[in-house]
């Protein structure tokens, strides 16, 4: 099995109607770390895109047996990579190193996560990467509380670019802001003010990536080590009370976790759960392993999971990020919990 | 594809590579990981008893979901065994099934929160 840091990884930028996907893709795609990449959209929009290597992809949606939209596989999304991947074998194509795949603005970006992560031709080349969202300053908040797409969009998102920043107060930045953060608090705010926008950072460093593996690991727990502070300022209310249906907190377990343990309850809660686990993402201290341990996953699909060379800080607990949708944090928690404790009286009857 | 009994195998589920699977080369064999899937099957037993189900090692390649009134069926990775279990259930294999939960504590010989 190839390292899955060497498969080509595939960035999506999604976002809603008018939050400024294509202004922001023509912008990427003049830096230079972006030169050898492929685009990858879906229709041709108002905003034409300047860069070589634009294909389009069409629209055949394979509705697997599970019935869950989330696990949908998007044979157009697979047929497009697939036939770059053939052209850039035969040489028909500059030899592109990543491809960044643009949705439509009412899209779910579920099924397209879904086919990269799990589709078996796809997953010995490609592999997914940073998700992008964009999201208008302007009409951001208003988006949220009317379409699923645009919530969805937000939250399985790693980091949310903020758009149109100069037409709206400093207020309403705050407040949407504010409940981003809420929707989902692992995800890294950038407000794009063109020219100073750090692509390189925005596209090319995500969480596989050699080089910078680990970053975004800091900088989630940086975030929730934030949060947490907060909560003795806040009440509890406060964070929950913009949406009652989706949030995101993380939790924390002192005592180190079993492997195979965490395994079984994982996958049985995606079983059950998996359309209401938006995302999860987590740094493990796993009993036995020396390094921390990082697990990452979109709805029902989880990446491999991989060892940090150190942990970040002096913290050596297992804390996990949770974006869901209808389940409770006490629920959670006190299950994993319980799973875990079974493992140990697994290996005291063994023993035994 | 096993030449001998014509299963597929694809790539390995996440579950089964160990915890540095996204940098690995190898991911299946050996002592370490046969243990470990010993112990998954061990674990996964004490909770399907809540299901009436049991699960068995096929070959470090499969596994068998049986129930009490003796059917019987292959699948290749955990997730799986959760859809099969179900199915024979009729019920969901939720974790956080609070009836799970307290049967799962009776085993650990923890007293239910009240």
């Amino acid at each position: 099995m190839t390292a899955y840091s060497t498969l080509t990884p595939i960035f999506v930028l999604t976002g809603f109607l008018g939050s400024g996907k294509t202004t922001l893709l023509n912008h990427m795609l003049k830096h230079p770390a972006l030169k050898n990449a492929a685009v990858l959209i879906n229709e041709f929009g108002e905003v034409g895109i300047d860069h070589q290597l634009v294909e389009t992809i069409d629209k055949d949606t394979v509705l697997l047996s599970s019935g869950c939209i989330c696990c949908t596989i998007r044979d157009d999304l697979k047929n497009a990579i697939l036939e770059l991947h053939e052209k850039r074998a035969k040489g028909l194509i500059p030899a592109f190193e990543r491809i960044v795949v643009e949705t439509t603005g009412l899209a779910d970006p579920s099924p397209i996560m879904y086919t990269l992560m799990a589709d078996t031709q796809l997953r010995y080349h490609y592999r997914l990467g940073t998700i992008i969202s964009t999201v208008d300053a302007v009409n951001g908040l208003s988006q949220l509380d009317e379409f699923d797409e645009a919530l969805k969009q937000a939250t399985v998102a790693d980091r949310l670019v903020l758009t149109k920043t100069d037409l709206a107060t400093p207020a309403d930045i705050d407040r949407l802001r504010a409940r981003l953060k809420t929707l989902n608090m692992a995800a890294e705010i950038i407000v794009a003010k063109f020219g100073a926008l750090d692509v390189e950072a925005l596209l090319t460093a995500d969480l596989y990536d050699p080089s910078r593996k680990g970053q975004d690991v800091a900088r989630w727990l940086a975030e929730e080590a934030r949060e947490a502070a907060d909560d003795h300022h806040h009440s509890p209310v406060d964070r929950s009370r913009h949406d009652a249906h989706i949030h995101s907190f993380c939790l924390t377990y002192d005592q180190p976790l079993d492997w195979t343990v965490f395994g079984i309850w994982l996958t049985m809660l995606l079983h059950t759960h998996g359309q209401n686990v938006l995302r999860v993402k987590g740094i493990l201290n796993v009993a036995g392993v020396d390094t921390p341990v990082v697990i990452n996953g979109v709805q029902h699909i989880v990446h491999p999971p991989f060892h940090l060379a150190a942990w970040p800080d002096d913290d050596r607990r297992s804390r996990i990020v949770f974006i869901v949708r209808d389940l409770t944090q006490a629920r959670i928690l006190d299950s994993l919990a319980l799973f875990n404790r079974l493992a140990g009286e697994t290996d005291r009857s063994a023993a035994a | 594809m096993c030449a001998f009994c014509a299963v597929f195998s694809g790539i390995p589920h996440w579950t089964e590579t160990g915890t540095n699977a996204g940098e690995s080369e190898r991911v299946s064999g050996g002592r370490d990981w046969r243990l470990q899937r010993n112990g998954r099957v061990a674990l996964v037993n004490k909770i399907l008893e809540f299901y009436g189900c049991k699960v068995a090692d096929w070959m470090t390649e499969n596994y068998v979901v049986n129930s009490l009134r003796g059917r019987s069926e292959i699948v290749n990775y955990l997730p799986q065994i959760w859809t099969t279990v179900e199915n024979i259930a009729q019920k969901p294999t939720d974790p956080l099934d609070p009836e799970l939960l307290d049967f799962l504590r009776a085993k650990i010989s923890v007293q239910p929160t009240p």
